[in-house]
Formats: C-alpha cells, structure tokens, sequence
C-alpha cells in the first residue's frame, strides 16, 4: 500500500517536473485564477463594508424615536360596573401629535444606567432654510448637545473646519455640512440667517464645517445646540424629538434595542433599520457581483480544466503503456489526481498570496469618488475575509483535481490498444 | 523442451469496426483461428503487412479482446477477465517490446525498466533498482542508466525497453516489430540478444516481424495470411 502511494507520488511528481514549463504555466494559470477571485470577494464585500462603517460613524446605532410602543387608548362601550365580567371596547388611536420625547432627561438616565451602553445622546430634529447673503438653502437642522453627540458618531473626527466645542459655547452657532457651505458660499465665523419652521428668523454664527462622507447628509445637514432647536420648535425643555444611543458593542444593538423599547415605552430603529432602503440597494448590488464572482469562478475552472485535461490527454500514450505493463487502474487515477491537486495547491496558494496584495494594491490606489457621489471617499475600500481564502483555494484544488482525474480515468479504462493502435 | 502450452487461442475470431459518417463498416481481421505455443519456444509470427499478426499478439497479451472465441494464458483464460485483472497479469506474466520504445520520457532508462516491478509493489525500490542494472550491464548499457530516453539512440532505446519487458521475469515476452525501427546492424544486435535468452534463460518468446532474416533465427514460423494460419514450420 505505502509501496504503491510512492509510485503514485514518485510518478506524479515526475511528470510534473519533467515539464517544467509547462507545470510553472499551469500553476500560473491557477493562480491568476484563484486571485481575481479573491480581488473580486475582496471588492463585493469592500462596497457594503464601506457603506456600514461611514453610516455607523455618523448616524446613532439606536435611535429612541419619539412615538409610543401602545399609542392612547380610548374607552369606547364598557359592561355595567355591577356585571361580573368587565368587559370594554377601546379604540387604539393616534392622535397627529407632535413626535416627541417627554422628559427626556428621566429616558436618557434610564438609558444611561444601562450595561452596553456607550453614549446617550437627545436631539430635536427640524428644518428650515438657511441664508448667506443672496444664496439660501434648505436645509435638516439637528439640535444637540455637542458632547454627547461626539460620542455616538465620529462628528468631531469629521470636522473640516471649527470644533465641536465651539459649538457648545457659542448660543447660536452653526455647523454646516460641506456641501452645503459651499452652496450658501458660507465660511467659518460668517453669518447667516435661519429661517426655522415657526417662521421666525434666527442670526447664527458658522462655527464649523463637517464632511460625513454621505453627500446627501453633507449638503443638506447642519447642527445647532439642543436649546434653540427646542425654541425654535417650540419644545419645552424637557422635550426632544427623539434620543440616539451609542452601545459599545455592535452585535448587541438588536437586543438592546428591544430592551430600550421595553424600558422605555417608546418606539425603537436600530441603525440597520433606519437605512434599510440604502442598505438592500447594495445588498441587491452585491447579490449581482455574487453572481458575477461565480462566473469569475465558472471562467476560472475552464481555464484550469482545459489546460490540465490536455495534459492528459498528451499523457494518454504514457496511460496506455504503462497499464500494458501492469500499472493498476487505480494507480493511474491516483497520478493524475495527484497532479492536479499538486497543480491546484501551488496555484491556490500562490493566487492567495497574490490575491492578498493585489487587494491591498487597489484599495491602496488613490482614487476618489467625486462630490456627487452617494458615498464619498478617496480610495476603493476593500474587504478580505479568511473564507475568501478558503473557498477560493478549496476551489482551485478541488477544479485542478477533478481537471487531472476525469480524463485519466477515461483514458485508463480504455483498452491499451485503443490507444497505441492510433 | 517442455511442451506445455503458455499460450492457446481458440476459434479466436477478430473483427474491427469502423464508424464512416452514419454506416458502420465491419472488418474482419481474424476470422478463425486456433494454435498453442509451448513452454520455452522461441516463435515468430510473419505475413504480409494487414494480414493480422499484429492484432494477434495484442491479443495474446490481453491488450485487446476477441469477437468470440477464448485466449488462454497459463491455463486461465484471459478473454474474459477485466480490464483491470488483466492489467494485474500483464504485470505477473508479460513482457511487452514494441515496434517504438514506448519509454516513459520523464523516467531515466534505471527508471523505466524499474517501473514495473515498482507498480505493484511487487519489490522495493532498492531490489528493483538492483535487478534493473543488472539487466542494463547485461545489455551492455551500464554507463546510460541515467539518461533519459531522448538521450539515447535508437538501438539503446529499444534495448531499455527490452530491459523493461524483462525485469518481472515473464512467463512469455511479446514482440511486435522490435527492429523495424532500427538499423540492421543494431536490428542485429537485438536478434542475438533475443536468441540468447532464449537458449540460455529459456525464455519463451512470441515476436512479430515481416523480416525473414529474423523469423529464421527463431525456432518455429507461424505464417499468417488474409487472418488465417497460412504454415506452422518448426526450424531446427
């Protein structure tokens, strides 16, 4: 037994080494392969991977919107008090009532006792049109409290110009998105004229400027402090339109999102939720290049298949000698199966290798996409996963081998004659 | 010398069928024959070129199969085992020389003739590679073991293959053609070595050949005509 896998290997290794051209050509042709289909994993998944990680950083993973889980029940036919059973029929209505959270500070100290829980942050959404001289926009206003919204996004990574601090100790000051700076011509310490939903026009001071990376969120967002935002939505203090949450964990905003809704008696998105249209558009996108890496697997496997069945195919008077001389069926099958995943293994593992840097390569190239762009950024971001890996090289061994044992194994089947009779 | 037959073929009838376009054309090589070759002869099977005595000896080796009829080799009959027992006689019982070497092109000559005793572990690679060079330093190639086959000329390559043939010490070796790709003078060389094994080892040998001069060194002439056994002359 061991006597015959070393002449299965001792012969396989033989051939292999025997054509060495050929065999570095086929290893090359594997690898080329297994790399693009690594490129290729690594660019699928580096879109939506890209997209998750800028929504993370500007956006809360939790948001305690300000709608009741129950709404308000209204008594409408109840039985007598005096029957034994109490029976009523209520109506669950909701009223068109402003969206808010009331009071906020006693939700955001629940919220805040909780384990998991990174930041905490309330904020009074609006809009209104903003003006610099002649130019005016409209534009989402956030109100907030600058030091808690630090912590749920990268909003003080993301300034352009100013700080987040600035904002905080100036009364009416104003950060604007990029975009929609430059669309208003408004620049750091300019000042402007907001027009908020009440009607009332309010002189705010350009305190920064921030890009997110979104190019809708960077030319139509800006921040003010929490407190002119309630004035100017004619909030009492202990109201806000919804609460962002922050938990230091990604995995655990599903369930603490329920928790929080339980807690709280409001209404509850997680991050996912409240991007879900943006998020299936690239899911379906993803599922397009799913389908274009199988081809890429599909174009692949005929390259690798082609090259090595003629391999064998030019061995097929070599088969036939060697079984008139007694090789076994078996034995034959053995050694180009051997070839094969020989073959599949160095070309596996050197498409690995190469898929590896050629993947950092590209995502290394400045490329940037321009200010119209949904996402915003100035390289390609890519992803690589040990299971790209795998099944990439289990793929290529597994092509190479079934390339190298299929036509062997019709060829040592045949009569030794068929063969050396043509 | 031992009349035993090695080798028997009955009523062996031989067709070969040829697909043109849609029809079917059947050919019949060997329409019927019968004849046993003993223990320790030395043979050769002549005719004219299309007469059959090639696909005969394809038969006789298991390479091929009869339409109908039955081969006997050793006592057991070998047209009707399978594929891969034959292969496992072929290994046990068989020496095969061809009208090309038919060497392995990646193997060294040591290697080629080692192969078959390596290919059913029927030794091991230090026993295999001492019987091999013994049999090469007997074919006078002790100083080409390790070249390849494209390393060596035409004589030399056929002698490695007659080497290969040997090495599992056969109960018959079959020919077919083995100098009709040589030289006279090297065609001369294999005639001598095929005799000499023959009366010193009393190897039984089965060799095709169109060339007289060769057919009258062996001991018996099996003259084969349009597929049919035309003589059967015993020589000495």
């Amino acid at each position: 037994m061991i006597q015959k896998a070393s002449f299965v290997i001792r012969v396989a290794l033989r051939h292999l080494s025997g054509k060495r051209r050929q065999t570095i050509l086929v290893i090359a042709g594997v690898g080329v392969g297994s790399m693009v289909m690594i490129l290729t994993f690594g660019l699928a998944g580096g879109v939506i991977s890209d997209i998750k990680s800028k929504i993370i950083d500007i956006s809360p993973l939790i948001t305690i919107k300000g709608e009741k889980v129950e709404g308000k029940q209204r008594l409408l036919i109840s039985s007598s008090p005096y029957a034994s059973d109490n029976i009523g029929i209520v109506s669950r209505i909701v009223p068109d009532e402003k969206k808010e959270v009331k009071p906020y500070t006693e939700v955001v100290s629940l919220v805040d006792a909780l384990p998991g829980i990174d930041a905490v942050s309330p904020f009074v959404a609006t809009r209104g049109v903003i003006r610099y001289n002649t130019l005016s926009r409209p534009c989402f206003v956030k109100g907030v409290i600058p030091v808690r919204e630090a912590k749920i996004g990268k909003l003080g990574q993301n300034m352009v110009s100013g700080t987040l601090d600035e904002l905080t100790y100036t009364k009416n000051g104003i950060l604007l998105g990029t975009g929609l700076a430059e669309k208003i011509k408004a620049g750091y310490h300019d000042l402007v004229r907001f027009t908020g939903e009440n009607g009332k026009v309010y002189n705010l001071i350009v305190v920064g400027t921030f890009a997110s990376g979104f190019g809708a969120v960077d030319d139509n967002n800006a921040y003010i402090n929490l407190r002119l935002a309630q004035t100017i939505n004619g909030f009492a203090e202990n109201v806000v339109s919804a609460i962002g949450i922050h938990t230091t964990n990604l995995g655990d905003v599903d369930r603490l999102s329920t928790e929080i809704s339980g807690l709280t008696g409001y209404r509850t998105e997680t991050w996912e939720e409240a991007n879900a249209n943006l998020l299936s558009l690239f899911e379906r996108n993803n599922n397009i290049t799913f389908f274009l890496v199988m081809f890429v697997f599909v174009v692949a496997g005929f390259g690798i298949a082609n090259v090595l069945i003629t391999i064998v195919l030019q061995k097929q008077r070599d088969i036939a000698i060697m079984k008139s001389m007694g090789v076994s069926i078996r034995s034959l099958e053995m050694i180009f199966l051997a070839e094969g995943m020989v073959l599949g293994i160095a070309g596996g593992l050197i498409g690995a290798v190469a898929g590896h840097y050629l993947t950092n390569l590209i995502s290394a190239l400045p490329i940037s996409y321009g200010p119209s762009a949904v996402v915003r950024g100035n390289h390609i971001v890519t992803v690589q996963k040990p299971y790209f890996y795998f099944l990439t090289f289990m793929f290529a061994v597994i092509v190479s081998a079934i390339s190298g044992f299929g036509p062997a194994r019709k060829a040592a089947r045949l009569k030794p004659v068929d063969i050396l009779r043509a | 010398m031992n009349t035993d037959p090695v080798i028997k073929l009955e009523h062996v009838r031989k067709e070969l069928s040829i697909r043109n376009g849609g029809e079917e054309l059947v050919n019949t090589i060997l329409p019927d024959i019968s004849f046993s070759i003993g223990r320790g002869e030395f043979t050769a099977i002549t005719g004219p070129s299309g007469s059959g005595k090639t696909t005969l000896l394809y038969l006789m080796g298991g390479l091929d199969k009869p339409n109908s009829g039955s081969v006997y080799l050793d006592g057991e009959e070998i047209s009707a085992m399978s594929e891969e027992d034959l292969a496992e006689m072929r290994n046990a019982k068989l020496g095969f020389v061809y009208q090309f070497h038919f060497l392995l092109p990646e193997f060294t000559a040591l290697e080629n003739v080692m192969m078959p005793l390596l290919a059913r572990g029927r030794a091991g690679v230090g026993d295999a590679r001492k019987r091999a060079t013994e049999l090469l330093s007997d074919l006078g190639l002790s100083d080409k073991l390790h070249n390849k086959p494209n390393q060596l000329s035409g004589g030399q390559q056929q002698r490695v293959a007659i080497a290969r043939a040997l090495v599992n010490r056969p109960m018959v070796l079959l020919a077919d053609e083995p100098t009709g790709n040589l030289d006279s003078k090297n065609a001369e060389v294999i005639y001598t070595l095929f005799s000499r094994l023959n009366e010193e080892t009393g190897q039984t040998i089965v060799l095709v050949t169109h060339d007289d001069h060769f057919a009258g060194e062996t001991r018996r002439i099996l003259h084969i005509l349009d597929g049919r056994l035309d003589s059967d002359r015993k020589l000495r």
